[in-house]
């Protein structure tokens, strides 16, 4: 259809008219035939609320747990290199506003001088999230939400960032493949 | 007389500079003590660069042993300003109470600036709107509405009107209203007014006020026009709400002038009522303070002139604790930085100084031992290498495959250039073959083999170690590093391609060194050049497959194939090893220069083979492992995004919020509050009234439809129903998550918030809309920069029947799925074909799951995009081999080996004739290259936006006519359509057909559009822009084409007229070329690269051709002077050979013919010559011999006389005659020795000798005993180097000269004898000189001096300074000879300074 329509210009004015004509007439056609889809539709189910299942603070997954504790634990001791190894092996997105890091995917190696230079400019306070914010969804993902409180280094101006963490299992262990600053 | 330190320093101008350069640095100095209080920051900074400018001539000037006062001045100053840039010093001498009173008095001042500026911008709004107020257009518009002409005058007069704006690239628009609030004309980009003029029923007059729409705050100044017949509104935006955080608004918020480090301002909606606000200011005079001690903030209200409140600045003061930090870290930096850069210098300086890389092992070691220390240094110091540039970013680049050395782009580059210079020291050596000699072991047959078998394999390694840097590299950016172009200026992506360079060139460096090595030590004669190549390059495949069979397949066995092509042509680099180092140490510069680019071009041309695969495979691995699992998982992250988007409504004070007059606004308040916003999710959010009434409604994305109203049931409760439902955009596809709840309004009722998720891909981050000009309301994920070459990532998802569910592109792509037939295509999935997308070719990645496939596709790079990119690469060498010529001329400038001066570049084409002929060729050629590329780009481009413009009108005029006839139906039979008349889902699906976003304006108001989001934010103007309005509407043309803008974008909108019933004047349908604007772009950007890659390759090709014809032309011309150089050197058995027939081959002709010529005149010549030479030898020695002979004879006579004469006594005439006979005899024999002296040869015996020593030694009995009257002086230089010279010889030469001397002092004078460096003070010259104020010589005698038998006494053989000359000759030296009649004479011996030297007898 866009086809015709670009070609259209180059047309004489009566083929042009015609075919004008018929690409109305198709319009309406096709318009009457999405009409008739629509009514079709028999509602396949394709994803469901339900398929989020809310963690119970750590029962369901030891694993998770501990990866989760391990990236509080380098948050909070500002630790570089415990963090870099909860990071996935491919490229993790990560969109910060604590620092003016252009949101994009980073290696590993980069995410360790990222937050190197994070780290060095300020006080984590401290590192907090409620159990409600953990959920695993059926196709193996997690999602963990926080609220991470750090003080300008040399300032008494306090921040609270709120983070969202996905995660994902990558050869048995629970790794970040996102990390993002989300409003609250 | 100067003093010794005066003539140490040589000039006047050293000396000058080295004062006013210590004058500075003590300025300076002073400066820093007294904590930056002494000068201004201006005068520091002044001071401080003269400091650096005459520290630096200083060192020019001055003798080496005084340049390193030089470089402590300098070091001195670089501190000094670390200092300054840091402001320690300024933090540190104020204490907390001056600081906070410091900061008290800034923020009053900056306050009052602020306040300024915005009653300034108050004030020209004012009198733009009092200046159009009165303009008599205006009037006579509202006075005529009906007049279409009064009405485009007035169109005109406010479009013309310049009115003032904070922000350069936001508009401010003016509307002019007629007496009922409708506006009649209107310029620039303006707001809609109505919930204003619907709320406050004011009568016309002046006001000035805030207003709040979608993203933007707006100052609007009305003013009105006549006697209440209209009013006019100027529109200025102010600022950008930072609720959506993306690219523009965050450039905007930027540039605006009321925010900024420490300030923000909140503007007081004039819906707003803040009477708690006016009476805090006016309780505390307009300057309330508030904060902490430590950090007081000021808050001051923005007024307008009538005294409204408008807004409120709140300013913090800086921290002082941040302020001490933050000085003390970029004091600490800089002045590491300065330290680290200066110790650098100094260590380069003292190895070329010291000649320490002359040493083959240990200086070279010791230098590179230096280096790799201050890497380290700069490294721990963490001094900022940032410049500014983003350099120090790990965003763009880092690795930590190499402890932190490669944390940053500008870490990378300064790593490389270490391992550059660290080869370039150690293989040097090796390379020149000083430390190499043939090894017996390994000159058999057997022994070569393994020799170069062995070379190769570790170079082979060298070259796998390389490429793993290289896909570490290419792994660890987010740079497009295989697109070297210089525009767009990309500073990171030049410093890492930069340190690429360096690195390869390292590799090929140290394989060079390794191939010359092995054929060093095994080198067996007799083999042909290209029977070698070839018997090399076997062993390198040998080699190579040997490392691929044992490595099996994957990712390091490639390795191995990507090195093939590397070694290869690192071969070809020993094998033309002897001529490249032959240009590069005695060539011109332009030959030099070719050198360098010949050997960096070949490095990168040798791994560009790698560059091609590790981008193509960075950007599959980013597809197959990130991409992919998105695609296949992206509900879950949406889900969740909804359930947090729940959480977050439920804390909401949403009863609150409808309290607010501008209701509209609250959905997308509440909608820009949540995750929604945050990951620019396709989704709407509705807010009904008890009576089913929209109250409120915002949309990303997501198309309007016929909205169902949800009854809410029960009392207001928080419980959200969840339910599904179709998609209207997308039929068949992807699934709507519904959510709804009930709630408590402001008065009582129970009100129903609706919102809609779409659980589809088009979510998806790296997904582009369909709207290009969408991408800039989308957020920061949406803006992530995707880390491969390929930014046009299209999805493509059908079901397992081949049948296509969704796309992300325009392009379509239709998979033959036949050879996938069975089980269906996920038996053969995942997998990476290739495929032709509506004639592109593209990479695409298929992979699927249950329910779908998938298919993710981006375009392959072309042919011409690998020859534009390396051509690029080509430019790139270009500029850095200029760039090492440049450090190798500045090194010389600065005292280091004159490696070659600037004006060298200009003698070298100015003295060759082929030289300026290449050069005037290569210009010719590129002049009209170069314009013929901008022309046939010009004409190109302005065809194609002539194209797309037609092609615009065209396809405007069709959805026109389209919309017409379908309404036309639909009135006819409206019930199977669904859509009554003109709105947005109308619009939307005829968007859909046409592949353009289309909107519909009637009487200039937005009536339908397919982007509904872009206008309710606000970020586009819900009214018709007035050009079109004036055209279209008023002037009734068919058409109308203007460019519009959003931030930094822009494109061609087309509008047209369409007729519809019931509208009392035809609306205007405009279709935004949007998307064609991105395919424009990239088309005109493909353009650029063929323009560039054709006009490279006509300039290359031109090149080559001017190369071959000035040698044609400058060869014989060459050859020619070289033939006359050896003529003139005596050589006339030379002649020149042509197949030439023109005037070259008859020019040769006699040229042949005048050599033998002058051949057989020589001959002649000679021979006359010899016999001259004969005659005039046996004149001399008859005439030298007569006179001793006649005493004899008298003597013998007057014995033979006596002899018979008693009378005489004879013993005693005996003994004298017999003395006098002895003497003349003794006469003869000096004449026959000098003679016999003159024709011999002499063999020198030559030591090491301190001349001054010598002169010292030869003279000290003439000191001791002068002649009466005579004063001998002795002069020498401290610190002689030793001269190699035959002792004997040189004080035979010096007693000859100093004879000479007192022979001239006819009477009594002064001889001084001085010995002392040559002039040129390049060390390689001692001059020794003689000079007395005797007669002097004249001009006709001092021409024949060093004549053999030439003399100006009468006793004498005239062969004494003859011999002189030819003693000092044989020294390799030279001697001068200066006199005036009358003044004296100055002989100056110059014997040249060399280990050896070499007798012209050996």
């Amino acid at each position: 259809m866009s086809l015709g329509l670009w070609q259209m210009r180059r047309l004489p004015q009566r083929a042009r008219l015609a075919r004008q004509n018929q690409i109305v007439l198709l319009a309406v056609v096709m318009s009457s035939l999405s009409g008739i889809s629509f009514a079709q539709e028999n509602d396949p189910p394709f994803y469901a609320v339900k398929r989020l299942v809310p963690s119970s603070g750590g029962k369901s997954d030891d694993g998770l747990q501990q990866t989760i504790h391990d990236v509080r634990l380098s948050f909070l001791e500002q630790e570089t290199e415990r963090l870099e190894k909860c990071f996935a092996g491919k490229k993790v997105f990560i969109s910060l506003r604590s620092k003016e890091t252009e949101a994009g995917y980073y290696t590993r190696s980069q995410l360790h001088f990222i937050f190197d230079k994070v780290f060095r400019d300020l006080q984590t306070v401290s590192f907090n999230h409620a159990p409600p914010d953990v959920t695993i969804s059926q196709d193996g993902r997690a999602f963990f939400r926080s609220e991470w409180t750090y003080k300008v280094l040399g300032s008494d101006t306090v921040v609270t960032e709120h983070l969202h963490f996905s995660f994902e299992k990558e050869n048995g262990d629970w790794r970040i493949f996102e990390l993002k600053s989300v409003s609250k | 007389m100067p003093s010794r330190a005066a003539r140490s320093m040589k000039s006047l101008p050293a000396f000058l500079f080295s004062i006013l350069a210590l004058l500075a640095f003590l300025a300076t100095l002073a400066d820093v003590a007294s904590g930056h209080t002494l000068l201004s920051p201006g005068a520091a900074g002044l001071l401080v660069i003269a400091c650096l400018v005459f520290s630096v001539l200083m060192a020019r000037s001055i003798g080496p042993r005084r340049q390193p006062v030089a470089f402590v001045l300098l070091g001195g100053c670089l501190f000094a300003l670390a200092t300054r840039l840091g402001g320690f010093e300024t933090v540190t001498h104020r204490s907390a109470d001056e600081w906070e009173e410091r900061e008290r008095q800034r923020g009053q001042a900056v306050a009052e600036q602020i306040a300024d500026r915005f009653a300034d911008l108050c004030h020209r709004a004012e009198l733009s709107a009092g200046g159009l107020a009165t303009e008599p257009r205006l009037l006579e518009a509202l006075a005529r509405p009906e007049n279409r002409e009064a009405v485009a005058a007035a169109f005109d007069e406010l479009e013309a009107t310049q009115l003032p704006s904070p922000v350069a690239e936001a508009l401010p628009g003016v509307v002019l209203y007629d007496r009922w609030r409708a506006p009649l004309a209107w310029g620039g980009k303006t707001v809609d007014l109505r919930s204003y003029f619907e709320a406050w029923d004011e009568p016309p007059g002046s006001r000035t006020l805030v207003f709040e729409q979608g993203v933007f705050t707006h100052l609007i100044v009305m003013a009105p026009v006549g006697d209440g017949e209209g009013t006019v509104a100027v529109q200025i935006p102010l600022a950008a709400r930072r609720r959506i955080d993306n690219r523009y608004l965050r450039d905007f918020e930027a540039a605006a002038a009321w925010s900024g480090k420490n300030v923000s301002t909140d503007y007081v909606d004039v819906r707003e009522d803040s009477p708690e606000l006016a009476a805090l200011f006016e309780r505390s005079g307009d300057r309330y303070w508030g904060g902490t001690a430590a950090v007081p903030v000021v808050y001051f209200p923005l007024r307008a002139a009538s005294g409204e409140l408008l807004g409120v600045v709140s300013l913090m003061a800086e921290d002082r604790a941040a302020a001490l930090l933050e000085s003390k870290r970029t004091t600490q930096q800089v002045a590491g930085l300065f330290i680290s850069m200066a110790a650098l210098f100094a260590v380069v300086w003292l190895a070329v100084r010291f000649r320490y890389l002359a040493h083959p092992y240990c200086g070279r070691l010791l230098f590179v031992a230096a280096l790799w220390g201050f890497r380290w240094v700069l490294l721990l110091a963490d001094v900022p290498l940032g410049l500014h540039l983003d350099l120090d970013n790990p965003a763009n680049y880092a690795s930590s495959a190499l402890f932190d050395l490669l944390r940053s782009p500008a870490d990378f580059f300064l790593t490389a250039l270490a391992i550059v210079l660290t080869t370039t020291t150690l293989a040097w050596p090796l390379l020149a073959r000083e430390a190499l000699q043939p090894a017996r072991l390994f000159q058999s047959w057997l022994g070569t083999f393994l020799v170069h078998i062995g070379a190769r394999m570790v170079a082979a390694a060298v070259i796998v170690l390389t490429l793993g840097i290289v896909a570490d590299t290419w792994s660890n950016s987010n740079l497009a590093l295989a697109t070297p172009g210089l525009i767009p200026f990309d500073a990171p992506r030049l410093t890492v391609q930069m340190a690429l360079v360096a690195l390869w060139f390292s590799a090929a460096l140290l394989t060079v060194t390794l191939i010359v090595v092995a054929e060093s030590i095994s080198e067996s004669p007799g083999h042909r050049a290209l029977d070698r190549l070839a018997r090399y390059a076997v062993m390198d495949a040998l080699v190579l497959a040997f490392a691929y069979s044992i490595s099996g397949p994957g990712s390091v066995s490639a390795l191995f194939l990507l090195a093939l092509p590397a070694l290869l042509a690192f071969d070809c680099l020993a094998f033309a090893r002897t001529a490249l180092l032959s240009r590069l140490s005695q060539g011109a510069v332009y030959a030099r220069f070719a050198a360098v680019f010949l050997v960096l071009l070949t490095s990168v041309l040798s791994f560009y083979p790698a560059v091609a695969y590790y981008e193509r495979d960075v950007a599959r691995e980013f597809i197959e492992q990130t991409v992919a699992p998105a695609v296949l998982h992206h509900g879950d992250s949406q889900l969740y995004a909804m359930q947090a988007t729940l959480r977050a409504i439920d804390r909401m004070e949403l009863a609150g919020q409808l309290a607010s007059p501008d209701r509209n606004q609250i959905a997308y308040q509440i909608w820009a509050g949540s995750d929604l916003s945050v990951f620019a999710l396709s989704s709407a959010v509705d807010i009904f009234d008890q009576a089913g009434t929209l109250v409120s409604h915002f949309a990303l994305n997501f198309p309007d439809s016929e909205l169902e109203w949800h009854e809410p049931e029960g009392p207001p409760s928080k419980e959200w129903i969840i339910d599904e439902e179709t998609y209207p955009g997308e039929p068949n596809r992807p699934r709507v998550f519904h959510a709804r709840r009930a709630f408590p309004s402001p008065n009582g009722d129970v009100w129903d918030l609706q919102l809609r998720l779409v659980a589809g891909w088009s979510n998806l981050p790296f997904i582009g809309t369909r709207s290009p000009y969408a991408d800039l309301f989308r957020s920061p994920a949406a803006e992530a920069p995707l880390p491969v070459a390929h930014p046009d990532l299209a999805l493509y998802v059908f079901d397992h029947q081949g049948e296509p569910i969704f796309r992300s592109a325009e392009r379509t792509l239709s998979l033959d799925w036949r050879p996938l037939p069975g089980e269906g295509v996920a038996a053969s999935l995942p997998s990476w074909i290739h495929d032709s997308i509506d004639g592109s070719h593209h990479e695409i990645f298929l992979f699927s799951d249950e329910d779908y496939v998938y298919c993710l596709a981006f375009p392959a790079k072309s042919r011409v995009a690998y020859g534009a990119d390396l051509a690029g690469w080509a430019i790139l060498v270009a500029l850095t081999a200029m760039g090492l010529l440049l450090m190798a001329w500045g090194m010389g400038w600065l005292g280091g080996p004159a490696t070659f001066r600037a004006r060298d570049v200009w003698a070298d084409v100015g003295t060759s004739f082929y030289g300026k002929l290449f050069v005037a060729f290569v210009l010719l050629a590129l002049i009209p290259i170069a314009s013929l590329a901008f022309l046939v780009r010009g004409i190109m481009v302005q065809q194609l936006q002539h194209d797309v413009e037609q092609e615009g009108i065209a396809r405007a005029q069709v959805v026109g006519r389209f919309v017409r006839d379908y309404l036309l139906l639909d009135r006819i039979d409206a019930s199977e359509r669904g859509v009554a008349a003109v709105s947005d889902p109308l619009l939307e699906w005829v968007s859909s057909l046409v592949s353009a976003d289309v909107d519909l304006f009637s009487r200039g108001e937005l009536v339908a559009t397919s982007e509904r989001e872009l206008f309710d934010s606000g970020l586009l103007p819900a009214r018709a822009a007035p050009a079109a309005y004036r055209e279209v509407v008023l002037n009734r043309a068919s058409h109308s084409i203007y460019r519009e803008s959003v931030g930094a974008f822009q494109y061609l909108v087309v509008s047209v007229p369409i007729a519809l019933e019931r509208w009392r004047e035809p609306g205007i349908l405009s279709l935004p070329l949007a998307s064609r604007q991105r395919q424009i772009d990239e088309q005109v950007t493909a353009l650029n690269q063929t323009v560039l890659l054709a006009a490279l390759c006509f300039f290359l090709l031109a090149a080559a051709l001017a190369y071959s014809l000035a040698r044609r032309i400058a060869e014989p011309i060459n050859t020619l002077t070289a033939t006359t150089r050896s003529v003139a050197q005596g050589n006339f058995d030379v002649s020149l050979h042509t197949s030439s027939r023109d005037e070259i081959g008859a020019l040769f002709d006699s040229f042949n013919r005048m050599t033998a010529d002058l051949k057989r005149q020589r001959q002649d010549l000679e021979r006359t010559k010899k016999l001259e030479a004969w005659a005039e030898m046996a004149r001399q020695v008859a005439h030298e011999v007569k006179n001793p002979l006649t005493p004899i004879q008298l003597s013998t006579e007057h014995l033979l006389r006596v002899y018979d004469d008693p009378q005489v006594d004879f013993r005693e005439v005996l003994k004298r005659c017999s003395e006098t006979i002895l003497q003349q005899v003794k006469t003869l024999r000096e004449i026959s020795r000098e003679f016999s002296s003159f024709a011999s040869r002499f063999i020198l015996n030559p030591e090491p000798t301190d001349l001054g020593r010598l002169v010292r030694e030869t003279l000290e009995p003439y000191r001791q005993a002068p002649p009466p009257g005579v004063r001998i002086d002795i002069d020498l230089a401290p610190s002689l180097p030793l001269v190699a010279l035959d002792r004997r010889l040189i004080q035979r030469t010096l007693i000859n000269l100093v004879e000479n001397s007192l022979n001239a002092i006819n009477g009594g004078g002064r001889v001084r004898v001085s010995v002392h460096p040559g002039p040129s003070d390049d060390g390689r010259w001692v001059e020794m000189e003689v000079a007395d104020d005797g007669v002097g010589i004249a001009p006709e005698v001092r021409a024949r001096i060093f004549e053999p038998y030439f003399s100006t006494r009468a006793s004498g053989t005239g062969l004494g300074l003859a011999i002189v000359r030819k003693a000092v000759e044989e020294h390799g030296g030279n001697i001068s000879v200066e006199s005036e009649r009358g003044q004296g004479t100055r002989v100056v011996v110059r014997l040249p300074v060399s280990a050896t030297v070499v007798s012209k007898n050996e």
